[in-house]
């Protein structure tokens, strides 16, 4: 198993230059991508590279902006309504307890997971991932980290949630008075860390680091002996 | 464009024995129809995702099950000093309308009915069209396959927009909001057609593609 890795590394570190698109699998030549511009494969039109330098700094500034964000984005009232005197208010965590209380378990899990879990995970790994490289760390684990936030990335609908909301006030206006709470604005905020993030790093800048972390220890081990 | 000879196969990865892990973009030695595991980020490999085209037939089949119902069963229920009402994801974007919020109503219009039907739609053609080799061009079919993955988030609005109504209207007598079997249906359609996006494989789309067609 150990050499099967060793061997496939070796294998594949012959053509380390040449990469393949990941939506039309046409064989190319890996290039430098200078900033601000991207790399599009020349058959589908993929965009196979964004030139995003400093890519692990700014996920590293953004995910530890977002993260702080993230505890009243959840736990603080998004929205408070009354109606003839009552008064009612919602943070995220009370919507999915309530959801799950009336019954609808499934409901609450799906909420669950798409605006709050997914979201966690994703810029607890960026955070983690990013501060690590930044320590030109090349841990083992940092790969399959790197594996799982692609994967949450997927299930993470901030953005979706919000607009969600701002429908609910709408179709609520007529019903009750409502006030948006301090909870919804830091769920703004924790959304456009969100969505830098997305526009700011590009994960081949990660792998890249990573690497050269790898190569860069080795040879200083060699140096020792 | 690739400056390519007729008749020539195109280097594609899969040609060449290779393959790319969708996670880390690392292109490894691959036999055809195996999976190994990622050498660098230790993901499950294949040439191509196996068994695509079956698996994302089967999640489209059952959030067409799952889609029929939900738009005909109540999405959520309002009950106010006593009398309840019942709102369908339609009856709600005509309420909106009456209301006066056309363009609200247009958003979730799109977003829970345009969005989910168009999804489907469309994803069983792109699959249709691998199987029986159409000859579209391929680049308007992945242009296709990219707007789909980029909208089909949206379609989990109105399960949010329920959930906060719910946890926010919850005053004992005088008016609360509960969801109903629509929303479970809803939601469990659109979880199970982002599953079926994932499980398509667009390279799929380009192996059908005669090369001087590329």
């Amino acid at each position: 198993m150990n050499k099967e890795h060793v061997d496939s590394h070796n294998d594949s570190n012959n053509h380390s230059h040449i990469t393949a698109c990941a939506e039309c699998d046409l064989l190319l030549e890996e290039i430098e991508v200078p900033a601000g511009s991207e790399s599009l494969c020349p058959r589908c039109g993929h965009v196979l590279r964004e030139g995003r330098p400093d890519s692990v700094p700014h996920a590293l500034i953004l995910s530890t902006v977002g993260l702080l964000f993230f505890g009243p984005a959840i736990g603080l009232p998004l929205m408070s309504l009354s109606i003839s005197g009552l008064r009612q208010e919602v943070s995220l965590t009370q919507a999915i307890l309530s959801l799950s209380a009336s019954g609808f378990w499934d409901v609450a899990t799906v909420v669950a997971i798409c605006a709050l879990a997914a979201p966690l995970m994703n810029l607890w790994l960026l955070f983690t991932i990013s501060l690590a490289l930044q320590l030109h760390s090349h841990q083992p684990v940092l790969p399959t980290l790197m594996r799982i936030n692609h994967l949450v990335r997927e299930w993470a609908m901030l953005e979706v949630f919000l607009m969600g909301v701002l429908v609910s006030m709408v179709k609520l206006k007529d019903m009750a008075h409502l006030l948006p709470g301090v909870g919804l604005y830091c769920f703004v905020c924790l959304m456009l860390c969100t969505l830098l993030l997305n526009s700011l790093i590009d994960e081949h800048e990660f792998w890249q680091t990573y690497d050269m972390n790898k190569v860069n220890n080795m040879n200083q081990a060699a140096d020792h002996h | 464009m690739q400056p390519t000879k007729p008749h020539t196969p195109l280097p594609t990865a899969a040609h060449h024995g290779l393959a790319l892990c969708r996670a880390c973009h690392s292109l490894q030695r691959c036999p055809a129809g195996q999976c190994v595991q990622c050498y660098r980020c230790g993901a499950k490999v294949s040439r191509r995702i196996p068994h695509s085209l079956q698996k994302t037939w089967f999640f489209i089949a059952t959030a067409v099950l799952l889609l029929i119902p939900a738009n005909f069963l109540p999405i959520m229920i309002v009950s106010q000093w006593g009398r309840s009402e019942s709102d369908t994801i339609l009856s709600g974007i005509i309420k909106l309308v009456h209301e006066g919020y056309p363009i609200i109503a247009l958003i979730v219009f799109i977003a829970s009915v345009v969005v989910p039907i168009s999804k489907l739609v469309a994803l069983s053609c792109l699959l249709l069209s691998v199987q029986q080799r159409w000859s579209m061009s391929a680049r308007m079919r992945m242009r296709l396959f990219r707007i789909l993955e980029f909208i089909g988030r949206w379609s989990m609005m109105d399960i949010f927009v329920v959930s906060v109504m719910v946890a926010l209207v919850r005053l004992g007598q005088v008016v609360a909001i509960l969801p109903g079997m629509g929303a479970l249906l809803f939601g469990g359609s659109v979880v199970i057609t982002l599953l079926a996006s994932l499980s398509f494989d667009p390279r799929l789309i380009w192996d059908a593609v005669a090369p001087e067609q590329g």
